[in-house]
């Protein structure tokens, strides 16, 4: 009872769980019919897919304790991933607070040019003073007769 | 607004409430799928830790969230698969655990336990994304990085090597 469409008995699977093209399930199933073979396997393939259904080998019972719980992270492990959320959480609120800042003081200028105007502001001033300080020593020390 | 466009924009207003609503909806599903591929429920778990804060760390900003998390769970997962080789230690410590177990159904599941340990993680978790989580050949493949038609063909051999490992009687117990 060898089967002599190994090609299509490779896409039974793809049949059982509903992949199959249309055209593929048609003529697979249409040769199941007629092919003792592919019937064994077909009951076969079917009777795995329950068996996993039925008794999954990936469900934590088999291995260790059987709850809801076996399939959540321990209490440790949720501790360590949500307080990297909370690091998180506060450098973001930190920063957008200080982007936020700095843009209200921003006048558009660089920083640079700013404090080369303070500068040239103190300058100024300072020669302003020492001007009128001048001036009024100057008259201190060599006073003009009003009258002869 | 998919799913995953929800998560982020939720995880970027408030990171720790956005990544507890992640952690509800994958957190389970994650570990289960690491324990499919690596037969170790501890393992499994350290696996979906490093799995979420890489996720934080990473800030990935994906089309679908639920792929990304497999993606980078079943990649920390094969990683300690290979490094470690762990597979054969695992595989006979399950053994050891289900041949223990008192439940009803312990021979078909000792039967069935050890069937599975004879898979490849790649069928494991191919057989897992099937048949526990239901996701398409398509999705399936978007998950594990190959053609939709590989995994239909990886099916189909780990369905083939689990029908030859199951005895007889198993089997028949099923259909009957």
């Amino acid at each position: 009872m060898k089967c002599v469409r190994e090609d299509l008995k490779a896409h039974i699977t793809d049949v059982i769980v509903g992949e199959a093209e249309p055209s593929v399930r048609t003529e697979v199933l249409a040769h199941i019919g007629s092919c003792a073979s592919c019937q064994a396997d077909q009951g076969q393939m079917t009777a795995v897919l329950e068996l996993l259904k039925e008794a999954p080998p990936w469900v934590a019972s088999v291995a260790g304790p059987a709850s809801e719980d076996a399939d959540a992270l321990s209490v440790i492990q949720r501790q360590k991933i949500e307080s990297l959320a909370a690091r998180r959480s506060t450098t973001e609120s930190s920063s957008a607070s200080s982007s936020s800042s700095s843009k209200r003081k921003d006048s558009g200028l660089p920083a640079s040019w700013l404090a080369m105007a303070a500068s040239l502001a103190a300058v100024g001033i300072a020669l302003m003073l020492a001007q009128r300080s001048g001036e009024k020593a100057v008259t201190v020390e060599s006073p003009v007769p009003v009258s002869s | 607004m998919s799913e995953t466009e929800d998560f982020l924009a939720e995880f970027d207003r408030d990171p720790e409430m956005g990544l507890s609503a992640i952690m509800l909806r994958f957190e389970k599903p994650l570990v289960r799928h690491a324990r499919a591929v690596l037969l170790d429920n501890e393992v499994a778990k350290d696996v979906v830790q490093e799995t979420f804060i890489r996720f934080l760390t990473e800030k990935p900003r994906p089309d679908n969230l639920g792929g990304w998390l497999y993606r980078v769970s079943r990649n920390l997962a094969l990683d300690i698969v290979r490094k470690e080789k762990r597979r054969m230690r695992l595989n006979e410590g399950l053994e050891t655990h289900r041949e223990a177990s008192p439940e009803t159904t312990a021979t078909l599941r000792v039967d069935l336990g050890r069937a599975y340990t004879k898979l490849t993680p790649e069928q494991r978790e191919v057989v897992f994304l099937k048949v526990q989580e239901g996701l398409s050949y398509k999705e399936i493949a978007d998950t594990i990085g190959k053609p939709a038609g590989t995994v239909g063909w990886m099916l189909h051999e780990a369905l083939k090597t689990l029908a030859t490992e199951l005895r007889p009687e198993t089997l028949a117990g099923v259909r009957s």
